[in-house]
């Protein structure tokens, strides 16, 4: 790694803290995790006791074929769902311990979301946008960070803007920065460019891993695009809700490498 | 094309709940009120029926007089009755004597009140069976002076017993009697409610008649006489004995009359009822109206693809006019049932016999029409615009409307407004009374046409503090609110008109009661007023003035009497034979003036007999100079044609105070020689100088004591009495206008859901992003909160304004101060805030309910 992630934003709150990249615990971590959908014979178990450790501080793709798992272990990793049976973890928190509303405080407070599509409140401004998780909590944005996450976007010029009023690129940049203002444990990304043209992609792709390797965050993406997940530390490969194969420093070309033999 | 209306409704089942409710509500309203006016004239009808059952002829006085309270009859001379009795083909008659008297029950309160409920009779126990529609059902008839039948309900109420003694008032006197015997009307306790005292008939003539004077004759034919021929030997019978001025009646005639009569004044009733009927109907068309226009703009994309494959924009337009007809036929036929419930809820609530509604077919089909009709012409425009929807909408991203802020709209919006306004405080300022109501209704209309592009700014207003108060919720909900301002004004106008009617009654009641407060206080300079609680519609007996006025404590005793008369201002000018104008006079003395601080502009008020006083307007309008004649016939009037005549003593401005006493004032000598039993309506009272009202007070009560019916009111409780009057109104109209506001709650809650269901994904991306349950809840409710006050906002407005031209251009007619209830009406915004959140409850509850994850992924 080129630029470890050296100075984690600080926070008087070491849990609120994203933990370094070195010998830190995992940010994230599913064990024997399993999901089933309906009952008896037409059950689909789309998880089957998925076993993920998410390194903090990096940049984690999890890759696979349509209807391989990923949105629902991303929505059972982020708190958005529950797990069949197993466990999933969000620092050494238990989510399955957690109520609904511990649940929501949760992901208000240590955990960033970038949805494919409709990530933003379209009455709300930009600005809004970003800050809503922070107005949600009640607190004051931290200015200095709001303001270097900000001007990560390149959109300092139009945060009063409506979402309408703004690109499909931009739409998302946006997403990223609100997902990045409440300083997170963990965001979680389902296919964030899986809606845009190939630049715009790229922009909020290149977004990403700056803040990953800049800011220290620790981001997990869904994608099945080989070209976005050469943009991740680490690619996660699934297929039919299990972990079929792990690659360190993803490439597109070594990726799509990998799709084929999935493919034969 | 019906397949897909239905397949619609059914699809959007639940979405139309709030639509048919609103429609329901507003038939069952319209319904009950109908039904309750048929089963009531038919109640009226039997009991009329009953009552005449067996008369077969009534004489009567041909001589009526109109006055507020309806036509007023003059009696016949008690010969008659003899006359009557001795005719050819009479089998037997006898008098019917009837007029005001109360029961004073145990604890010395008067039983029932003429002025709010069924009439108190006193009258004359007839022995003929075929004459009297009562059953003496323990005891006996009264045979002898102190002796009473009193009617089953009375008893009751009161709870006497054969062999009680028992207080009567009436306007002549207040005695004791003895209970002989109690009486049933068929199996009813009493007629419709009315109670009952009878007497003898020599009693009666006494207490509630005019001496030699009775209300009517009764007779009943000979076996085998036909009433139409009984009829015609009375005629004969009276024109030998030179009768003038009476007429025969068959007994048919007579109970068509009085069926007719009472339905007559029913219809009051029920128009005054069916005004708040429709109005609850017409807040109803806004929120149907919107139910479809959101309902249309959800299904966008479905109806472009109607359209994309072929169907035509008649048969979109169709689809939903089908769906809004089904709809309001469901709702209406509900609605309907409701209605008979309403009608034998009140049924019971006006004392009418149980379980005998009846029911019209011509009601059944007012009722049902109205909310069928109503209904499809709610939906008209948004079925237009559902057919104007392009195929190629079906391909596209469905926007949400938020237009509304159209120009054009805002400015005829504007101008209607601003030519209202001005129309009203030209007309108010003027003195025109229908200027002024129609700029109110153009402000109306004008309010309606802003509205939309009012709403956005208003609700940014209005929410403003809510977002800084409650931050993120309170930001959404200003957004939310401000978001459809189509959606948002249809909303808040529904409320609008509520909570407009509400305001102006308030404020118009205010007005009323503290105008009348500064009359009291700038003109009267008396004491006490004594009155017999009725609000003028009964009297008292002329001893209690007498009595007070041997008081020590007091100095000045002015009793004021009323009635309708016939009064020619130019007598002895060739028209003989006519009595003159139907006018209210009124009696009075020196004192009234004084008291009331009348000014008297020319002679004086110092009444003596053949003197009357009359006000500047009268005196005007008649060319009348002091000392000019006028000629003042009572009904029943005792004395002579030439002793009616009296001289214009003084005339008075009565334009200070509120009215004065009356046009026309007669002296009380005149008026106890026309009239012997007369009595008084009011009697003002002042005290000596260096007595206080504490001190006198409790010496007047005491005196008064056994008049159970008189009431000793100070200033301050006179004020209250009359304000209490009015409240009785002001109530009676707020709760008319409780279900037009209970729908325009029903339309918050409607879109409130619809826009939630609209909004599905949005608010699952704010519960993912980390929006509490209890947030969404709260700013979902903090929406309707704000559309709630913007149509409070809107309706206090236009209350407000309304108001004050009405009351400015009534200012001669004793609306001489505008007033704001402030208090009540900021009650009544915060009521229709705390109502606006209980309508977003269950939307709330719901909106936050859902799984986030398919909120997320809702297509
Ligand atoms: N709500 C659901 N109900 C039933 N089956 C579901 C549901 N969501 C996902 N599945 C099934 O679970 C499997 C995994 O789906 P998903 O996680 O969405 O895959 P991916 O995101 O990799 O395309 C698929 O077979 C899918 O059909
Ligand atoms: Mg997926």
């Amino acid at each position: 790694m080129e630029n470890p992630a050296a100075t984690p934003p600080t926070s008087g709150d070491l849990q609120d803290a994203p933990a370094t990249a070195t010998a830190a615990p995992p940010a994230a971590r599913a064990v024997k995790a399993t999901k089933v959908y309906g009952q008896g014979p037409t059950a689909v178990v789309a998880l089957d006791e998925i076993d993920l450790d998410v390194e903090a501080g990096r940049f984690t793709a999890i890759m696979g074929p349509s209807g391989s798992g990923k949105s629902t272990l991303m929505h059972c990793m982020a708190g958005l769902d529950y797990l069949t049976s197993g466990q999933v973890f969000i620092g050494d928190q238990d989510l399955g311990a957690l109520s609904e509303d511990e649940l929501t405080l949760l992901r208000r407070d240590r955990v960033g979301f970038v949805f494919q599509a409709f990530n933003l409140v379209p009455t709300l401004s930009a600005i809004e946008n970003i800050t809503l998780p922070l107005t949600l909590a009640g607190r004051k944005p931290d200015q200095g960070w709001l303001d270097s996450v900000v001007a990560a976007t390149g959109l300092a010029d139009r945060l009063d803007h409506r979402p309408s009023e703004l690109s499909g690129g931009q739409q998302q940049r946006v997403a990223v920065a609100r997902a990045l203002v409440s300083r997170p444990q963990i965001i979680f990304a389902d296919e964030p460019t899986g809606n845009l043209d190939s630049r715009s992609g790229s922009e909020i792709l290149e977004f990403m891993r700056r803040a990953v390797q800049d800011m220290g965050q620790t981001i997990v993406m869904v994608t099945h695009d080989p070209v976005a997940a050469s943009y991740a530390d680490v690619a996660i490969f699934l297929a039919d809700g299990r972990i079929v194969d792990r690659m360190d420093q993803p490439t597109a070309e070594r990726v799509l490498d990998r799709i084929k033999r999935f493919g034969e | 094309m019906l397949k897909v209306a239905i397949r619609g409704l059914l699809a959007h089942k639940w979405r139309l709940l709030t639509t048919f409710l609103a429609v329901a509500l507003g038939v069952a309203f319209v319904g009950g009120v109908l039904v309750l006016s048929d089963t009531m004239n038919k109640s009226f009808d039997d009991l009329f029926a009953d009552v005449y059952r067996d008369t077969d002829a009534v004489v009567r006085s041909t001589e009526t007089i109109g006055s507020d309270f309806g036509d007023v009859r003059a009696g016949v001379p008690i010969e008659l009755v003899d006359v009557v009795r001795a005719a050819d083909g009479v089998a037997a008659a006898d008098p019917s004597i009837e007029g005001y008297a109360r029961v004073v029950d145990k604890d010395g309160d008067p039983v029932g009140n003429p002025a709010m409920g069924a009439p108190t009779f006193g009258g004359n126990w007839t022995d003929i069976d075929e004459l009297n529609p009562f059953d003496i059902v323990d005891g006996r008839p009264p045979e002898a002076p102190g002796e009473i039948v009193i009617d089953r309900g009375t008893a009751k109420d009161a709870g006497y017993e054969v062999g009680d003694r028992v207080t009567v008032q009436t306007q002549a006197a207040a005695e004791e009697f003895e209970v002989v015997g109690i009486a049933a009307f068929g199996t009813a306790d009493s007629p419709g409610g009315t109670t009952y005292v009878l007497w003898t008939i020599d009693e009666a003539q006494r207490l509630v008649g005019e001496p030699d004077r009775v209300a009517a004759v009764a007779a009943v034919a000979e076996d085998g006489l036909s009433q139409a021929e009984l009829a015609e030997r009375i005629e004969a019978a009276l024109a030998d004995a030179g009768a003038e001025r009476v007429e025969v009646l068959t007994g048919e005639e007579i109970t068509e009359e009085t069926q007719t009569e009472i339905k007559e004044s029913l219809g009051f009733l029920t128009t005054f009822l069916l005004v708040f009927a429709f109005i609850a109907v017409f807040v109803g068309t806004f929120v149907i109206y919107n139910s479809f226009a959101i309902i249309v703009a959800q299904r966008t994309r479905e109806l472009a693809l109607l359209r994309a494959i072929g169907a035509r924009r008649r048969q979109v337009r169709r689809a939903v006019v089908v769906e809004a007809l089904l709809i309001g036929l469901v709702g209406a036929v509900v609605g309907f049932l409701g209605g008979l419930g309403l009608a034998t809820f009140l049924g019971d609530f006006f004392d009418l016999p149980p379980g005998s509604l009846a029911v019209l077919p011509t009601s059944v089909a007012t009722a049902l029409i109205t909310g069928v009709v109503v209904t499809v012409a709610s939906a008209a425009v948004p079925a237009w615009r559902a057919s104007r929807v392009r195929p190629v909408a079906a391909m596209r991203d469905v926007s949400v409307d938020t237009a509304g802020e159209s120009r054009i709209r805002l400015a005829i919006g504007l101008v209607g407004v601003v030519v209202g306004v001005t129309a009203v405080v030209v007309g108010a300022v003027g003195g025109d009374l229908p200027t002024v109501g129609i700029g109110v209704a153009v402000v109306f209309l004008g309010l309606l046409f802003v509205s939309p592009g009012l709403a956005r700014p208003v609700s940014r207003v209005l929410g403003a503090p809510l977002a800084r108060l409650a931050g993120a919720t309170g930001r959404l909900a200003q957004v939310n609110a401000g978001r459809n301002p189509k959606r948002t004004s249809a909303t808040a106008q529904a409320l609008m008109i509520g909570v407009g009617l509400v305001s102006f009654v308030f404020v118009i009641n205010s007005s009323i009661r503290l105008s009348i407060d500064r009359t009291l206080e700038e003109s009267f300079t008396g004491d006490f007023v004594i009155d017999s609680g009725t609000f003028g519609v009964v009297g008292l007996p002329p001893q209690i003035a007498d009595e007070v006025a041997e008081l020590p404590e007091v100095e000045v005793v002015a009793p004021v009497r009323w009635s309708p008369a016939f009064v020619d201002f130019a007598p002895g000018e060739g028209d003989e034979g006519d009595l003159g104008d139907d006018t209210g006079v009124a009696g009075a003395t020196a004192g009234a003036f004084e008291l009331l601080d009348l000014l008297v502009v020319e002679g004086d008020a110092d009444l003596g007999p053949g003197e009357v006083v009359v006000n500047v307007d009268t005196a005007e309008d008649h060319g009348l100079g002091l000392g000019d004649e006028v000629r003042v016939s009572f009904l029943d009037d005792r004395r002579p044609e030439e002793a009616r005549v009296a001289r214009v003593a003084g005339i008075y401005d009565d334009t200070r105070a509120a009215g004065g006493i009356g046009s026309v004032v007669v002296s009380l000598d005149d008026w106890s020689a026309a009239l012997p039993n007369a009595s008084d309506i009011q009697v003002f009272v002042q005290l000596a100088d260096g007595v206080s009202v504490a001190e006198a007070e409790p010496v007047i009560e005491e005196l008064v004591e056994p008049y159970a019916t008189a009431e000793v009111q100070s200033v301050e409780e006179y004020k209250e009495t009359l304000g209490s009057q009015l409240d009785i109104l002001l109530n009676l109209v707020i709760g008319l206008l409780v279900l037009a506001i209970v729908i325009a709650m029903l339309g918050i809650a409607n879109t409130i859901a619809m826009s939630i269901l609209e909004r599905t994904r949005e608010l699952g991306l704010l519960r993912a992003v980390g929006m509490r349950r209890r947030q969404l809840r709260a700013a979902i409710r903090w929406e309707a909160i704000i559309i709630a006050l913007y149509g409070t906002v809107l309706g206090l407005a236009f209350g407000l304004f309304g108001g004050w031209g009405v009351v400015r251009v009534l200012r001669d007619d004793g609306f001489t101060e505008f007033s704001v209830p402030v208090a009540t009406l900021a009650v009544l915004a915060v009521l229709a805030a705390v109502l606006g959140l209980v309508s977003a409850w269950l939307p709330a509850w719901r909106a936050s309910r859902m799984d986030v994850l398919d909120a997320v992924s809702t297509e």
